[in-house]
């Protein structure tokens, strides 16, 4: 037994390579799942960590418009556990414009308050030096830093409200490493500060309350003024976290989908390394090896080769998560919140998942093939016409088993409507059912190409694609590896391509004006009067319109109204999925609402039923005229003509003008001297194709780690191919070998071997086109329609599906050429010699 | 299993079938052939290239099951019991010289000839292993691996791994069939020498050799003639 072992465990140093690539393949696998999980993870904490800090452990908070009066009646008078907040955007002008979040508090009542704030820790001294001294704040030793702001320093800073200078005057300690993240860049300073900078005066932005089971939410509604709601946080956080949705539903898709790769690498190194054994098996068990020895020498192997991978992948992942972090950063820190790409959180859970992937799922997908292997009878595996380990199943079997996958997926398709995890399963056994279709096809293709090369390219042809008739199994299984994962970056380019397609399309059908004044939507005042008046003046406008986004509260939490007056050429440039039959203009300035695709979809919204938004307690409805598309955000807007808002809302504030030149006018020209004379702080002014560029731009940012990933599970699956092609060259060697001592030159050896690698990558790029497709089609129908409710049409790009090809073709010789190329020069006495 | 008398027959063929798939046709190899080799001596089973000498003899060995009719080894027929079994008779009872030596390139000489010593559970491993490898004469090579060794050297190392374990039957497939003249004549005095006490089928191509033998089943178109005697 000890001998066998040990010829065992030599055999694997004797063809290290082989090995390595197992484990690097294995590796990667998991690396990526657990990238993609730490991101994940990551993300949702830096989120909650955000959250937490800044509005502590409350039970109910108070929206709307807060007055320090409300404030004092509830602190003062009822002796709530309330503590007042006034936040909001400002910008240090110090070398490069960053954004800081300026944070009122009530420090007095954050320190007696029962919730547990970050700056509890604060001491009473600063405190009261913050009390006492207008425009001075606390900040992290690590926001000074990135500040080069030093204790005692003043800095300049801008708000919506003006330009005002803010002395640092003491550091925050954060009590842990989490903290410290959500308070970077956030400057705390007390409310009477936040107030003027912020340009609130006498306003609160949020009050945190701490409410035991005595406390009457009910009674205390009946006294709030209109215009102020009390929301309660529990469950808050639910919908807060809905938010990251869009974030952890990309990152899953293409962490399940490179699960999805990694399993199916796994199967086949595991596989390989069991097939290779072959000889040295029969050979072993002529001599009187039991089954149990090899299946005991077998998963030992894939034990180690699991084991390994797993510590390898672990680490690989961490690092790589980081990456991903970094690289998402921006893009979610802009959409939704900050994110920090240094708070890694490595969770058991992850490593768990990592340790079962790496090892149980590599012990499972190994079992068939060293069953096989163990079972085969040794003559068999020593004498000359070796054993097929992999899917020697009959092509009719497969093409059922394949069938029945793919029904099956459709059916968990179609019967879950919701869940997206079952969603991807579905995806992922349609897919593989269709990946049992290759042996099929590609014995089909070999039949059909077989004539034509031998026309062409004689017996050296006929040599290079002999291969596929000596192991069509492992042939076909190295085409599937292949295949998948280029079918995967087919699906998800022509995804990503028809999405950006469609968003385009939408924007320069929704953006009809030439140029927009926007401000930033942290800002009550919105733009100024002056500046509307600007407009009424200037040279070569045509005309211009007005409109405000705003969230408004509904039964269940807030809803994003966008009041609009852009005039009915603009209004045409919405897009409607369903309307009614009724003149949508009109009814549109009477009164009624339209409603985003996204909206609709979430609240099972029919042509005819209405919005309830409310106004103080009592509620409004506006009866739906139209459902238009939209993809400005999941969560769905409501959109109503500008005089109807302010009718009911008694809102004149506004967000945004669009503004349509006269024809014939120098667009440059009028977007220039807006620029140069309007007042309001931080607006901006864009020209159309200006807007247009940078709503992409945040696309893109958004669907950057779409292709990271992709492009992960292109380099996994050109490992698995490597592997593959190894293993199947360590037959070839000796017939390259005998080759070229029958006057082969180095280069026909070359060409054979080219020949093989190229055909079995134009098979897999070809193969893989329709499973993109098809992956395409569920993907935009799984994910888009039933996460966001976003309607895609899909686009089929022919350089996407060309360029899977080709990236095929060139993948399959460069792993052909990296197995080959120390063989094909071998030296044949030398090689022969050597051969067992 | 019962065990056998003295002066049954250690190995039985009965009526044995064998045939090969070759793509969608089927290639008989043997047909209904029937054998019985005495316990002790020398027997050879002489035929040409191709005539299905390598298959009787991994059927022999349980390498490989026939298609019908039964192999029997000791009275018992070794294609009714499980491959467990089968291949726990085969690494006790018996010895295998392969044609293409079939030596393992991970494992060193030594180690080569200590694995059916490991696979019996034979202790005092190292004695055994250092007489016997003297005995063939490569006791100075025993650390090598085997692709370093000649073609004789590498037979040598497969007969003293094939009787390393004393073994009641050995089996061997053209031994002296990749060797020139004179390896083949010291190869075949090796054989002759560890034989001994035991039974030896030998299997070839070469009346030379076979002229050896005590006596002699000529194997032709897959079926045997009367079995010669020599001596
Ligand atoms: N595993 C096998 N698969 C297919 N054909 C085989 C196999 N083993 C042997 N044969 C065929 O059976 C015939 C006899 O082979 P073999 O017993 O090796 O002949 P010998 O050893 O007498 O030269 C040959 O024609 C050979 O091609
Ligand atoms: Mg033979």
């Amino acid at each position: 037994m000890k001998i066998i072992f040990l010829s065992w465990f030599r055999e694997i140093l004797r063809r290290p390579t082989l090995t390595i690539l197992s484990i690097v393949g294995v590796a990667l696998g998991i690396a990526t799942v657990v990238a993609v999980d730490i991101a994940n993870e990551s993300a949702k904490r830096s989120f909650l960590a955000a959250n937490e800090t800044i509005s502590g452990s409350t039970t109910h908070r108070f929206t709307g418009r807060i007055t320090d009066e409300l404030y004092r009646h509830l602190r003062v008078d009822l002796g709530l556990d309330v503590t007042p907040v006034v936040e909001g955007l400002i910008e240090s002008d110090r070398s490069n414009t960053t954004q800081l979040r300026l944070y009122g508090v009530d420090l007095l009542a954050e320190i007696s308050a029962s919730s547990n704030y970050a700056w509890r820790e604060v001491s009473i001294e600063s405190a009261a030096t913050l009390l006492s001294n207008p425009f001075t704040v606390l900040a992290t030793r690590d926001t000074a830093n990135s500040l080069g702001w030093s204790v005692g320093q003043e800095i300049p800073v801008s708000s919506a409200d003006g330009d005002f200078k803010l002395t640092l005057i003491g550091l925050l300690e954060p009590a842990n490493p989490l903290q410290a993240q959500s308070l970077r860049f956030v400057l705390l300073t007390d409310i009477a500060t936040a107030q003027s900078v912020l340009g609130k005066q006498g306003y609160l932005s949020v009050i945190h309350a701490l409410f035991d089971d005595s406390v009457q939410i009910n009674s205390i509604e009946a006294f709030l003024p209109d215009g102020v709601y009390i929301e309660s946080q529990i469950g808050q956080s639910d919908s807060q976290a809905a938010l990251t949705r869009a974030f952890q539903i990309n990152l899953t898709a293409l962490g399940l989908l490179a699960f999805m790769v990694a399993m199916f690498l796994i199967y086949n190194t595991t596989s390989f390394t069991i097939t290779r054994r072959q000889r040295h098996i029969g050979m072993i068990r002529a001599l009187g090896a039991l089954q149990r020895d090899i299946v005991l020498c077998a998963l030992l192997e894939v034990l180690i080769i699991g084991a390994i991978a797993t510590i390898i992948g672990i680490l690989v992942g961490i690092q790589l998560s980081t990456f991903l972090l970094e690289l998402v950063e921006q893009s979610i820190a802009t959409l939704y919140f900050p994110i920090f790409a240094d708070i890694t959180v490595l969770s058991f859970v992850t490593i768990v998942k990592a340790i079962m992937l790496g090892i149980g799922a590599t012990i499972l997908l190994a079992l068939p093939a060293i069953r096989k292997i163990s079972s085969t009878a040794p003559s068999i595996a020593i004498g000359r016409s070796q054993v097929e380990t992999q899917s020697t199943d009959s092509g009719s079997k497969l093409f059922v088993i394949g069938c029945s996958l793919a029904v099956l997926g459709t059916l968990v398709l179609l019967g879950n409507q919701h869940s997206i995890v079952l969603g991807f399963f579905g995806i992922f056994l349609v897919v593989i059912g269709y990946l049992q279709l290759i042996p099929l096809m590609t014995e089909g293709l070999k039949r059909l190409l077989r004539p034509i090369v031998k026309r062409i390219f004689g017996v050296q042809g006929v040599l290079a694609i002999r291969a596929f008739s000596s192991r069509p199994g492992q042939t076909s299984t190295t085409i599937a590896v292949l295949c998948l994962a280029l079918s995967a970056t087919v699906g998800v380019d022509i995804m990503v391509s028809s999405f950006r397609q469609t968003v385009d399309e939408w924007l320069i059908s929704r953006l009809r004006g030439d140029i927009y004044i926007t401000t930033p939507s942290q800002s009550d005042s919105g733009l100024a009067s002056v500046d509307v008046e600007l407009l009424e003046n200037l040279e070569g406008i045509a005309s211009f319109g007005l409109a405000k986004w705003a969230e408004i509260p509904d039964a269940s939490g807030t809803t994003t109204v966008f009041a609009v007056d852009y005039g009915e050429n603009a209004f045409n440039g919405f897009q409607f999925k369903k309307k009614a039959d009724v003149d949508l203009w009109r009814e549109f300035n009477a009164g009624a609402a339209i409603v985003s695709e996204p909206y609709a979809y979430r609240n099972s919204i029919q042509i005819g039923d209405t919005v309830d938004l409310f106004i103080g307690r009592k509620s409004v409805q506006f009866p739906i005229i139209g459902v238009f598309f939209d993809y400005s955000s999941d969560q769905g807007i409501v959109a109503i003509h500008r005089d109807t808002y302010i009718r009911h809302f008694n809102d004149r504030t506004i967000s945004s003008a669009a503004i349509f030149a006269k024809p014939e006018t120098d667009l440059q020209t009028i977007a220039d001297t807006i620029e140069q004379r309007v007042l309001t702080p931080r607006a901006r002014v864009w020209r159309n194709q200006e807007l247009h560029d940078a709503s992409m731009q945040i696309f893109d940012q958004t669907f950057a780690i779409t292709y990271v990933l992709r492009t992960l599970a292109i380099i996994v699956a050109f490992v698995a191919v490597l592997s593959a092609l190894a293993t199947l060259q360590i037959e070839r060697e000796r017939e390259l070998v005998v080759l070229r001592t029958i006057g082969f030159t180095v280069r026909q050896n070359w060409s054979i071997a080219s020949f093989e690698t190229g055909v079995m990558g134009l098979l897999a790029g070809i193969f893989s086109l329709p499973a993109g497709i098809l992956m395409a089609w569920l993907l935009i129908w799984v994910i888009e329609q039933r996460s966001f409710g976003w309607t895609m049409k899909m686009q089929l790009d022919p350089l996407i599906l060309i360029g899977a090809v080709t990236l095929s073709v060139v993948a399959a010789l460069i792993a052909g050429a990296i197995v080959t190329w120390r063989k094909v020069r071998k030296v044949p006495a030398m090689a022969l010699q050597g051969m067992d | 299993m019962t065990e056998a008398t003295e002066n049954s027959p250690i190995v039985v063929i009965k009526n044995v079938s064998k045939s090969f798939l070759e793509g969608d046709n089927c290639r008989p190899v043997l047909s209904n052939i029937n054998a019985h080799f005495k316990r002790g001596g020398f027997h050879a089973v002489i035929g040409r290239s191709g005539s299905g000498k390598s298959t009787l003899l991994n059927l022999i060995a349980g390498i490989d099951l026939p298609d019908s009719g039964s192999v029997q080894i000791n009275e018992s027929a070794i294609n009714k019991i499980s491959e467990n079994e089968r291949t726990l008779l085969r690494r006790n009872t018996m010895g295998i010289i392969f044609q293409f030596f079939n030596l393992i390139p991970s494992l060193t000489v030594q180690e080569n000839v200590r694995l059916p010593l490991d696979l019996v559970g034979i202790d005092n491993q190292q004695e055994r292993v250092t007489n016997i490898l003297e005995l063939v004469g490569l006791k100075d090579r025993r650390n090598d691996y085997p692709e370093v060794l000649s073609g004789g050297e590498q037979q040598r190392v497969a007969i003293a791994r094939a009787v390393v374990h004393e073994p009641k039957l050995l089996l061997a497939d053209e031994p002296t069939g990749n060797l020139d003249y004179d390896t083949a004549s010291q190869v075949l005095e090796v054989l002759r020498d560890v034989v001994q006490q035991r039974t030896l089928i030998l299997v070839t191509h070469s009346r030379e050799i076979a002229s050896h033998a005590d006596e002699i089943w000529p194997l032709r178109y897959g079926s045997f003639d009367s079995p010669e005697s020599e001596s």
